[in-house]
């Protein structure tokens, strides 16, 4: 069944696996008491706000607002306390989804470009569903669509994500700049793509977003065949960005290819880890809700170790 | 193993089609759409390995399909023995070049030469070249022989002769030359200028079948020859000897005219007079000289035409000697009527070319002296002579000497008289009493008669016969004449070396009216020569004539020209025959005094003991149809030789039977079925393996 073809009430709706959001709907329950931001009350607000959450107590000083001095404390204990609660959760979160060239490449039967779409309407779904303020930016050499983060504006961002353009090139530092320019407020940032680029330059154009005091978290998406080379006969191999072609022989440069993209995955793990960015490698071979819960227990474990 | 389309056997560089698929193609035609190169970049070339070639087995079975299917389509066959020897694809090439003296007309024999080189330096590894000349006869210079060195070294002596172009001849010896090769292709160079009057068209030149002839021609398109054709000499008798004047014709053989060219006569090597002559185009013209005289020995003449584009067709050559004559003794009656001998006495006065020396003598009179002077003797209605006089008159007779012998009323030939008549005398036929008889059968074919050959020469049945003698030709004897009642009129016999005529009727007007005729004379004239022997002499003879030497010696004993005799048979010792260059020719035939006549010229035959200049002299000229330059078309000789099969005829030259031919062939069905089971066998692994079909 043509899933493109399916959606009718609500457009890009497809893109949200049915089964992937019934095992999400049990990862909320169990994330929610765990990690406040990601998905609603499992991540932490970055600042204190107003909010019906009560976090503690202060010392009154002058120009706090008197409306915030707690009288119960200071009628047991003639001190001004003033009320600290827990910013509210609405959040922005805007997904960054790469749709260039190189995204359209599946070998088998979905595409990279698919699966991050489908990546990015679960993540958008969710963080509707509690309450964040959903954005999405497509974008290849540039920005393509950029659906400002709103409450109201995930029916806007799925359909931007089912609009996808004409495939183009790629690149990452121009249109990630122009999102770090757009995002005045600090929130979650996804960004999806297959990176390929030199690590440096891809960890040079995602920091920008970090330094503006966004959590950001990428997701390197590739296609199985991109991380095993299984082609077994000679070819002509063409670059899906520039068409290029170059004569391979599989056989004879596989494992040099896999020791090289190996060698990409990890120096971009560890060029992201030291920018204190999350990173998470989906094989697009991997089931999307399995990759999802990977992803966020292993991000739960890693909120515990701090 | 041959091929009847050789040229499909470049379809086997099709072979490199899968090669090159699976060296180059195998990567190319696959195309896999990648998201980037950005690490396939950083993996060191694999050209090396791109170039290898993989999956053999497929890659040798496709290229074995191209190849059957490449050597079926060229027809392969199994060539057999004679086939074989066609297969092998040698030639046997005669290179026949014309030298004849046409092919000295301007840059003709470069011309030749340079195809000639041309034809020798196109022979290939296998094949044998045959170099010849040829004019009216053929000489081989080089035979059958694969040096194209020595070929072309041949061409390159060789010079155009003084002969006549005679392709039937040449055309016959290279085909013999050919029909003794073993090799399958024969071919004939033809090199030449065509020249018209080199081919008779009744030749029998047909060449065998297999042999190609192919024209090289050499000559100009338009040509301008102008020569001296003929002399004529009349003569006069002047004190000292006869007075000659000689008249040159010149042929203008060109379509411009011929304005002013000066033309001379020389007598003996000296100039003797300067005429200058002006021809319209394609004309004649005569020039006639200042007389000369001509004492005793025979004079060389040369007529010389200022020089063209061939000059050896502008001088002829001839030599003038003084007209014979032929002592001729009549011997008439006793008692002879006034007018017996009248009429040929007359008639052998006016005798010119040769002229007759005569004497009446009556029978009774005469003697051995007047007999052995005599070249012909005349019996004039009488008997023989007797006692001394007849034993010379038997004895000359048998020896050679000419004896006409008239039977009229008068004549008789009493018993011991010697057995020289054909006929023995019978009684006489009167027909007087009627308006008379006459010749009826006449031998035009006799030297006697044969100058009354052609119609309105001369009617000899005009004469009206009154009176005759019957007569019985004897075993041996010949009837020349008989008249309109059957009986022999003319007979002849040979005695010893002598010839006999008997005319069984008189020589006067008597018994016939014959005297009185426009024909008498010449009957006279040549009735005398024949029984003289006398043969007009030749001024001058072409190249290619062969001649004995031993006429010319006789013929000055008798002071006669060339080729007169008269004489005894007598035996000459061999002569020293220098041609016009000097040099010394050779006899052929050492039993003969015969040789070929092969420059223009004098040749000078000297006996033993004669200096320089004072033997007899034989003019030799150019053939006069050789210096007509009128080419024809080379095809037309092309299909006449070859029966019209021309270039095809080669072709068939080893055509095998059918069924032979077939089996031969049948190869290729073999091939084509191995080809295409083989691709069959491609497409199966092709398809069930897809990833080797793949290369």
């Amino acid at each position: 069944m043509d899933r493109r073809g399916a959606g009718t009430a609500m457009r890009g709706a497809q893109f949200v696996d049915p089964s992937a959001l019934a095992r999400m709907g049990n990862l909320e329950l169990v994330a929610r008491t765990v990690v406040d931001g990601f998905i609603n009350g499992l991540h932490r607000a970055p600042h204190m706000g107003f909010s019906l959450d009560f976090a503690e107590h202060r010392g009154y000083e002058p120009g706090d607002d008197l409306r915030r001095v707690d009288w119960r404390v200071f009628a047991r204990t003639d001190r001004y306390y003033v009320k600290q609660f827990e910013a509210d959760t609405n959040a922005n979160c805007v997904v960054a989804l790469d749709v260039s060239t190189s995204m359209r490449f599946g070998s088998g039967g979905l595409t990279k470009l698919d699966y991050g779409r489908y990546l990015a309407a679960s993540l958008l779904y969710f963080s509707h569903q509690q309450r964040d303020r959903v954005g999405l930016v497509t974008f290849d050499q540039s920005v393509i669509e950029y659906v400002p983060p709103s409450a109201r504006h995930l029916e806007f961002a799925l359909y931007a994500l089912d609009r996808v353009g004409e495939p183009n090139a790629g690149a990452l530092a121009a249109p990630l700049l122009t999102l770090t320019e757009r995002l005045t407020r600090r929130g979650i940032v996804v960004v999806i793509s297959d990176f390929y680029d030199e690590p440096e330059r891809v960890a040079q154009a995602v920091r920008p977003l970090r330094f503006r005091g966004h959590d950001v978290a990428v997701f390197h998406v590739l296609d199985p065949a991109e991380i095993d080379f299984p082609f077994e006969e000679a070819a002509s191999f063409e670059d899906l960005e520039n068409g290029d072609r170059l004569p391979v022989v599989p056989e004879a440069l596989r494992g040099e290819y896999r020791a090289l993209v190996q060698a990409h995955i990890a120096e971009l793990g560890r060029l992201f880890t030291d920018s204190r960015i999350d990173y998470a490698l989906f094989n697009t071979s991997v089931p999307l809700d399995h990759a999802l819960f990977h992803y966020l227990a292993a991000r739960e474990r890693l909120r515990r170790v701090r | 193993m041959s091929f009847l389309a050789p040229a499909l056997l470049a379809a086997l560089a099709a072979i490199a089609i899968p090669i090159v698929v699976h060296l180059v193609q195998r990567d190319r035609r696959r195309v896999v759409a990648f998201p980037s190169l950005m690490f396939l970049r950083k993996i060191p070339n694999q050209s090396v390995k791109r170039r290898a070639i993989r999956h053999w087995p497929l890659l040798l079975l496709r290229v074995a399909a191209f190849a059957l299917l490449a050597l079926a389509f060229a027809r392969p066959f199994l060539p057999g023995a004679g086939a074989a020897a066609a297969a092998g694809a040698g030639r046997e090439v005669v290179v026949l070049v014309d030298r004849s003296s046409s092919m000295g007309y301007g840059s003709v024999w470069a011309r030749a030469q340079e195809a000639a080189r041309r034809a020798v330096s196109g022979l290939g590894p296998g094949d044998r070249g045959t170099v010849a000349f040829f004019d009216a006869d053929v000489d081989v210079a080089v035979r059958s022989a694969t040096e194209r060195a020595a070929l072309a070294a041949a061409v390159d002596r060789a010079a155009p002769g003084a002969g006549a172009t005679r392709y039937g001849p040449a055309l016959r010896a290279a085909a013999g030359l050919l029909e003794s090769s073993a090799l399958p292709r024969r071919e004939i160079i033809l090199v030449s200028d065509f020249q018209q009057s080199g081919w008779d068209r009744s030749q029998d030149a047909q060449l065998p079948p297999g042999i190609v002839l192919t024209p090289a021609p050499a000559g100009e398109a338009a040509t301008a020859n102008a020569s001296i054709v003929s002399l004529t000499f009349a003569r006069q008798d002047a004190p000292g000897g006869e007075q000659i004047t000689a008249s040159a014709r010149i042929a203008n053989r060109s379509g411009s005219a011929l304005a002013d060219r000066e033309v001379t006569l020389e007598v003996d090597g000296h100039l003797e007079d300067t005429r200058r002559v002006s021809a319209a185009p394609n004309g004649i013209e005569t020039v006639q000289f200042t007389p000369f005289t001509l004492a005793g020995r025979p004079a060389r003449v040369s007529a010389r035409l200022a020089p063209d584009a061939l000059p050896i067709d502008d001088t002829l050559h001839a030599v003038v000697s003084a007209g014979g004559r032929i002592p001729v003794l009549i011997i008439e009656a006793s008692n002879p009527a006034p007018d017996s001998s009248l009429y040929l006495a007359r008639a052998l006065a006016v005798g010119r070319d040769p002229g007759f020396d005569t004497s009446v003598v009556p029978v009774d009179r005469v003697s051995a002296d007047e007999i052995n002077a005599a070249s012909v003797v005349i019996l004039n209605d009488t008997r023989p002579p007797s006692g001394a006089a007849g034993q010379a008159f038997d004895a000359r007779v048998r020896r050679g000497m000419g004896l006409l012998v008239a039977a009229g009323d008068r004549s008789s030939w009493p018993d011991g008289s010697p057995d020289l008549l054909p006929c023995a005398p019978g009684a006489p036929i009167d027909r007087s009493g009627t308006a008379g008889g006459a010749l009826g059968y006449v031998d035009y074919g006799h030297p006697v008669f044969e100058v009354f050959a052609a119609p309105r020469s001369g009617d000899l049945t005009a004469a009206r016969m009154f009176r005759y003698r019957s007569c019985q030709p004897e075993t041996g004897s010949t009837v020349v004449a008989r008249f309109d009642d059957g009986s022999p009129a003319l007979v002849e016999k040979r005695a010893g070396s002598g010839a006999v005529l008997m005319w069984t009727s008189s020589l006067d007007s008597y018994w016939n009216d014959l005297a009185l005729r426009p024909v008498f004379v010449p009957l006279v004239h040549q009735a005398m020569r024949h029984l003289g022997r006398y043969a007009e002499g030749k001024a001058w003879r072409d190249v290619g004539d062969v001649f004995d030497s031993a006429d010319v010696s006789s013929a000055r004993d008798w002071g006669l020209g060339i080729g007169g005799s008269g004489s005894d048979a007598v035996t000459l010792p061999r002569p020293t025959v220098l041609s016009p260059s000097g040099k010394t020719v050779e006899f052929a035939d050492p039993a003969r005094n015969t040789l070929e006549l092969t420059e223009t010229g004098f040749y000078e035959i000297r006996r033993e003991g004669e200096k320089a200049g004072e033997g007899a002299f034989v003019a030799v000229n150019l053939p006069p149809d050789e210096s007509d330059l009128t080419p024809f078309d080379p095809a037309e000789l092309v299909k006449a030789v070859t029966g019209g099969a021309g270039q095809s005829a080669a072709a068939s030259a080893h055509t095998p039977a059918p069924d032979d031919d077939e089996r031969r062939q049948s190869v290729w069905w073999l091939l084509l079925a191995a080809g295409v089971f083989l691709l069959g066998v491609e497409a199966y692994v092709a398809g069930r393996f897809p990833r080797i079909a793949q290369g």
